[in-house]
């Protein structure tokens, strides 16, 4: 029997991600990959895998999986319960699964995405060099979209690298973001401006892997602000469109945008939005020029 | 040269902002950053090309110089091809944007079906086309709140811009008809339809000219 990963439940979003598709956002194709890369990292360092290699990412709530063969696993990324056939196991740790085990991963207590990563290689489309899933073209991934229930993803052989333990990450539903200035920082009134790095905002049920709605005291742009023509668009972007609510594009966002870029988190940071979910606060500092 | 202004768009990019849309020289500009071979992305778009760099390999300083060298040296580039693209000229906004422009339907079609467009860039989601060209009478305001779902195929105009969406998306563009042809194959070994430079006609097709092209799954 050919080794392979059965979904039982697939939890409330369940993709297969890997470093993504750099390079083709002139061609209208996001980068995706996964959205907090440093966890993605370690699961894959546990099961002796490239830092790089496709893991599952799941989202708040994680998935319910079978193995059909003897496969080593690890999980990182944000806090949740762990379980190998019924007993709980530790993160950032790798585990050897015999064939037939379950894994249960249950619901993350603080932040947002944690990362699965076998020490066989998944099977999936590629596109661009990636096997990273962007759901919204059906790029990647297990047919383009998110896991579902009964979905078998094959594995390939195990690599025989070793399991280890790595040094977890802390992570807290509250970030603060540091940032820098973007192209049209300067439609935002005075008063706006000075607003932007004092003032607390939420991130709003409107939050998946393409953006955020922050939610928080409106921003406003001067009455003389030109009409925007569609200009690129990357991610960790402050998008302020004329309702004054700031949205905040994520991995998987789209490569042109229309609305005024008041400014962008810093390259370092950007793996910390991966860990936003709705209800997260969020502050955002100017970086200064020892950050970046 | 055309006037610019470079700026900076975080920390490992930088945004080359044009006074005034750039047709063809785009296409110039953005071969000869590629060829620096400094960056990892390079994303034209209709006034502004975007360069994305790693800054532990490079400074702004350094990225500075290099734009301003490639800029002043566009590599020429021959025109593109001229492609006949079929539209079928139905879209659910063709009426009421005919009406806002004080066109009889039949005029629109045939004013938005006269002009040689040229892909400016391709953006937004895999294999959006966006034209240059639109006659500036044709210009129509973007749709306060977006359509949920925009068929693949469709053929819009979004202020002064025309442009063809290749996927099912979200949209706020006026659409004024759809092409059979799929813009956009993940599979195929040239997975996009068209490329910058490419110059486009449109073609006005009837219902059943359009059933018998479709390509589209919907």
């Amino acid at each position: 029997m050919t080794a392979a990963v059965q979904i039982i439940r697939p939890g409330l979003q369940t993709t297969i991600q890997d470093f993504g598709r750099a390079g083709l956002r002139h061609k209208g194709v996001p980068a995706s990959g996964a959205a907090d890369p440093r966890a993605m990292i370690i699961a894959n360092r546990c099961v002796g895998l490239e830092d790089g290699a496709a893991v599952f990412e799941f989202t708040l709530n994680g998935p319910t999986l079978r193995l059909t063969a003897d496969t080593g696993f690890a999980v990182a990324g944000a806090p949740c319960e762990i379980k190998l056939n019924g007993r709980v196991v530790g993160a950032a740790k790798g585990h050897l699964a015999r064939a037939g085990s379950l894994i249960e991963i249950g619901r993350i207590t603080q932040g947002a995405r944690g990362y699965v990563a076998f020490d066989r290689a998944i099977a999936a489309r590629e596109f661009g060099g990636s096997k990273s899933t962007h759901i919204y073209s059906g790029l990647g991934g297990h047919m383009g979209r998110a896991l579902e229930k009964q979905d078998r993803i094959k594995l390939g052989d195990r690599s025989g690298a070793g399991l280890s333990a790595q040094q977890p990450l802390r992570i807290t539903d509250a970030q603060i973001l540091r940032i820098v200035p973007g192209p049209e920082f300067r439609y935002l009134t005075q008063k706006s401006k000075t607003r932007l790095t004092q003032i607390p905002f939420t991130a709003s049920a409107q939050t998946d892997r393409m953006g955020t709605r922050l939610n928080g005291k409106k921003l406003s742009l001067k009455s003389k602000t030109p009409h925007m023509v569609s200009s690129a668009l990357l991610p960790g972007t402050l998008q302020l469109p004329a309702g004054g609510q700031i949205v905040l594009s994520l991995v998987d966002s789209h490569c042109t945008g229309g609305y005024v870029r008041a400014a962008r988190i810093i390259r370092r940071d950007l793996p910390l939005t991966g860990q936003i979910k709705p209800g997260s606060p969020i502050w955002f500092r100017w970086a200064r020029e020892t950050d970046v | 040269m055309r006037q610019y202004r470079l700026m900076s768009y975080g920390d490992d990019a930088l945004l080359i902002d044009f006074k005034t849309e750039l047709g063809p020289a785009l296409a110039m500009y953005v071969a000869q950053l590629r060829e620096t071979k400094l960056f990892s992305d390079v994303i034209p778009a209709y006034r502004s090309i975007t360069v994305q760099f790693n800054p532990e390999d490079v400074s702004e300083a350094q990225v500075r110089e290099v734009i301003t060298t490639a800029l002043a040296n566009p590599i020429a580039l021959p025109p593109g091809p001229i492609i006949d693209v079929p539209v079928y000229y139905n879209g659910a906004d063709l009426r009421s944007a005919a009406k806002t422009l004080g066109l009889k339907p039949k005029a629109l079609i045939i004013a938005h079906s006269a002009p040689l467009y040229e892909v400016a860039f391709l953006g937004f989601l895999p294999g959006f086309t966006f034209l240059s060209g639109l006659p500036k009478h044709l210009a129509l305001p973007r749709h306060d709140s977006p359509r949920l779902r925009v068929k693949p195929g469709s053929v819009g105009i979004a202020g002064a811009q025309t442009g063809i969406y290749a996927l099912p998306s979200p949209g706020g563009w006026q659409l004024l008809g759809r092409t059979p042809w799929k813009l956009f194959n993940p599979e195929a070994k040239a997975p996009f339809r068209f490329k910058a430079a490419d110059r486009l006609k449109f073609t006005p097709i009837t219902k059943s000219e359009f059933d018998n092209m479709l390509e589209h799954e919907a």
